[in-house]
């Protein structure tokens, strides 16, 4: 039982850096209905400036922290407005494929400068104390007590200002909004700005937790992330939260009590078998055929 | 480098210069010439099979990105089981058979296995579009993935090898002539308008008739079915094979190829993967750099030309001859 | 005459029914957007569904084509039910429609829309097709000229090979209306075919529908907010108003009826 809930403690961590990267996807699909495939790789940047800033400029916790959620900020920014804003009016899959295309470059582009893999020194004291035989470490509270806090700042944001209000807006409909007064090029620029950031934050709680980094762990976190967005039904934040939690949860207790190769082949199953009977998500809304 | 041009400029160039019967029978013979008399050195030779693999591979995702409008992102799991059944059957199974035979028959088999595995992906296509099927098709094919990792007797994560290359230009040519001229078959048929007519408009072609269920059964077995022989050709021509060779890389490569071709569009397959395999070999000298240039000539093509070099429009030699008159609307 | 619920007002002897819609009732969660709408149409007329916006019309439609399955009632067409059964399925016992927003298959040719419609009536299978063989080119032979003479024979023969997209917007209309044409119909369901017409063009467009009836003996029911095609056209008329029959009679009957004026005018005090 102690083992449960030790494990149950390891999904909750893991949970959090999923949620933390599957709120990019989801934001970005609601107000562009675009899924960014490079976001993955925006974790992946943020996971190496930590390096960065850990490893060689010797920085502590918090202004790692902030070097990479400022960093992979202006990636996400200049990512929209150099590659995706010139194709928002051209056929949806070609902005689809060009995420891709920015995804593969930022993962060699990161390869050409850092061919090894590369080993990030612990930013946080490897302090921590027992809970009715649970050991709980100090980074572990940390990575789940951060990520709260951001989840919780960009609830306010998106659900209590008026940016948040026009993301919504636009996410109901991008063609009417802009008759509105609403600068919609701001305020999509705002949403990459959030999203990138809690990516970078995200990478920054990997790279912590598994401190061997290589500029490939952006493809297999990145899609789990996505894949977490889309049980909750993309385009929905409460959703994204909770698919990280579920699928995280998943993955910890396949393999914590059955062979670990089997993790992969039972979370996708059961994410096939999710989507073939609610075929939008938990929380997505039915597609309304309008005839 | 000599028939690699000869693919671009065929694939731009106007019909009346070229039959597609005699090109390819005049390829057939080049090809067998080639492999028998040494005419290009191995190095040449691989990269012509390379293409050619990778132009059959195309053409499958084509099939379902391009002209039926979906979005594949798990084309790599149907490579995988065609990869994995043909090596299997050749390696074990018609290891005492003449290779002549028992070569094409695994290759076959291979691809009537990830026919079939293609017809379960199609299921969930009744129900579910866009983005949620792109991750249907993902999902299956991280289930490969992990099913063949899993299973020890085609060695796991460790992969798989014992197969004798018998993957050759001739054999390689004659596959992506058939691929060609059976998914050109499929696109200008009864079936194939089904398909474009749910790419345009599910709903719509339900109400005028389209039994769009067996239209995307046909689409998802025909294309699976490709994507299985290419992979047995694969398994063949580099001699090993494993889970990580069927992952998400490929079937993003595979994706590449497609849109930087042009979505719909044969000719832009053929074109896509030529220059795809071609650049990639060319960018060789920027060593570890060249994957990080490679992606960004793609996204400077997607923003000047959003559909890829062909999208949509069809070289003329590739129409059936009954269907020239009626212009290029495929 | 006809009041709520009355429908019984045809003449008996009429020719037997095309289609016939027996109590029919259709919730939306907790909405009910159709509630017991009986009415038949005999073959070979054109008739015309009426009534304010929101009173059901297209939902009518909706239910016709297995768009969606009718909470309650029956459907009959040609003598056998038909509510249940796919989309395609009814398209090939032989009912087509149009859609009130025109969706052509934009991207294909105007003689490929109209092919596509053939698929239900193609005896073809799918090895024929991949490999080629005869029987697929002989269809395909007949289809194609068959398409080019619907297309031909009512005037879109000289835009085969444009793409559908590039038409003018009263051509796509036409259009759509001989792609379900094409697929060789008893029964054609027009929604709303002259919206966004002025009136030379909703003249034109009304002999258009009657040619194409006589010409291939087509059951036509059209909805239509424009009176003058309505009262001009039709021969029988259903007014619909918040998901029920109100009147259901011949054009003298229905513009005499105290209800259907109550429905689009509001109550006199």
């Amino acid at each position: 039982m102690i083992y449960f809930f030790q494990q149950a403690l390891n999904a909750v961590q893991l949970g959090s850096v999923y949620a933390l990267i599957a709120l990019g996807y989801t934001m970005v699909y609601g107000v562009l209905s675009m899924i960014n495939f490079a976001h993955g790789d925006f974790f992946m940047v943020g996971a190496f400036l930590c390096f960065i800033g850990a490893a060689l400029w010797h920085l502590a916790f918090v202004p790692v922290l902030l070097l990479s959620m400022g960093g992979v900020t202006l990636l996400g920014v200049a990512t929209e407005r150099i590659a995706y804003r010139p194709l928002r009016n051209a056929p949806k899959v070609s902005a689809i494929i060009t995420s891709l295309g920015v995804g593969i470059f930022l993962e060699n582009f990161t390869l050409g400068l850092n061919p090894y893999p590369k080993y990030v020194p612990p930013l946080l004291p490897s302090l921590g104390f027992n809970a009715w035989g649970v050991s709980v470490s100090i980074f572990q509270l940390s990575t789940i007590g951060i990520s709260f806090g951001l989840m919780f700042a960009l609830h306010l944001i998106v659900n209590k200002t008026k940016a948040g209000l026009a993301m919504r807006a636009i996410s109901a409909d991008r063609l009417i909004v802009p008759l509105m007064g609403v600068p919609v090029d701001k305020i999509i620029a705002l949403t990459f700005a959030l999203g990138s950031g809690l990516g970078g934050a995200a990478g920054v709680m990997y790279a912590m937790a598994y401190p061997v980094i290589d500029p490939y762990i952006g493809i297999i976190v990145g899609w789990k992330a996505f894949i977490s967005a889309v049980i909750g039904g993309i385009g929905n934040i409460r959703g994204a939260v909770l698919g990280a939690y579920i699928l995280a949860t998943v993955e910890i207790m396949t393999a914590a009590f059955l062979p670990s190769t089997y993790r992969d082949l039972i979370t996708f199953s059961l994410l096939l078998t999710l989507l073939i009977f609610r075929p939008r998500g938990l929380f997505g809304k039915a597609e309304i055929q309008k005839v | 480098m000599r028939v690699s041009a000869e693919f671009l400029r065929r694939a731009c160039s106007p019909g009346k210069y070229f039959n597609a019967r005699t090109v390819a029978a005049a390829g057939f013979i080049a090809a067998l010439a080639v492999s028998r008399y040494g005419l290009l050195d191995n190095y040449l030779q691989l990269l012509l099979m390379l293409i050619g693999i990778n132009v059959i591979l195309t053409m499958s995702l084509n099939l379902i990105n391009g002209y039926m409008g979906e979005f594949s992102v798990g084309h790599a799991g149907f490579m995988a089981a065609g990869a994995y059944v043909s090596s299997l059957l050749s390696v074990r199974t018609l290891a005492a058979f003449s290779p002549f035979w028992a070569f094409p028959c695994a290759v076959l088999a291979g691809g009537l296995v990830a026919g079939a595995v293609g017809l379960v992906v199609a299921v969930p296509s009744f129900k579910t579009r866009g983005d949620y099927l792109a991750i249907v098709t993902l999902a299956f094919s991280m289930i490969v993935k992990s099913v063949i990792e899993n299973i020890d007797a085609v060695g796991g994560p460790r992969g798989f090898l014992g197969m004798d290359k018998l993957t050759t230009l001739p054999w390689v040519f004659f596959w992506v002539v058939v691929t060609i001229w059976v998914i050109r078959n499929f696109i200008y048929s009864r079936f194939g308008r089904g398909v474009l007519a749910v790419r345009e408009d599910e709903i719509a072609a339900d109400l005028t008739g389209v039994n769009t269920r067996n239209v995307k059964m046909l689409a998802f077995v025909v294309s699976s079915f490709f994507a299985g022989i290419a992979g047995g050709l694969y398994a063949h021509l580099i001699q090993y094979i494993s889970p990580g060779s069927f992952d998400i890389l490929k079937s993003t490569e595979m994706l590449v190829m497609v849109y930087l071709g042009g979505v719909g569009s044969i000719a832009g397959s053929i074109l896509g993967a030529t220059t795809y395999t071609v650049l990639l070999e060319a960018l060789r000298p920027l060593g570890m750099w060249r994957m990080a240039v490679m992606p960004l000539l793609l996204v400077g093509l997607m923003i000047f030309r959003p559909r890829g070099m062909m999208g949509l429009k069809e070289a003329r030699w590739l129409v059936p001859s009954s269907e020239r008159e009626g212009g290029d609307s495929k | 005459m006809t009041g709520a619920g009355n429908c019984g007002s045809r003449a008996p002897g009429a020719a037997p029914a095309a289609l016939e819609l027996k109590d029919v009732t259709q919730y939306f969660g907790g909405l009910r957007a159709l509630c017991g709408v009986n009415f038949s149409i005999p073959a070979g007329e054109l008739a015309g569904i009426i009534g304010p916006n929101g009173a059901g019309k297209t939902t009518v439609f909706n239910l016709i084509t297995g768009v969606y399955k009718p909470s309650k009632g029956k459907i009959i067409f040609n003598g056998s039910g038909i509510d249940g059964l796919r989309s395609s399925e009814i398209a090939a016992r032989g009912i087509a429609r149009t859609f009130q927003n025109i969706r052509l298959f934009k991207e294909l040719s105007v003689l490929d829309n109209v092919r596509a419609a053939h698929y239900a009536r193609m005896d073809v299978n799918p090895l024929e097709a991949l490999f080629h063989a005869g029987r697929h080119r002989a269809e395909e032979a007949r289809v194609t000229r068959q398409s080019r003479e619907l297309l031909d024979r009512f005037g879109l023969g000289g835009s085969a090979c444009e793409l559908a997209k590039n038409l003018p917007y009263g051509l796509q209309r036409r259009l759509e209306i001989l792609r379900a044409a094409g697929t060789s119909p008893s029964l054609i369901l027009l929604d709303e075919p002259a919206a966004g017409m002025n009136p030379g063009e909703i003249g034109e467009l009304m002999s258009f529908i009657l040619r194409l009836k006589k010409e291939l003996s087509l059951t036509v029911l059209l909805i239509e907010h424009q009176m003058r095609l309505v009262m001009g056209m039709c021969s029988h008329i259903v007014v619909l108003d918040f998901g029920m029959v109100i009147a259901d009679g011949t054009p003298g009957l229905v513009r005499a009826d105290a209800g259907v004026m109550e429905a689009y005018m509001g109550r006199a005090k």
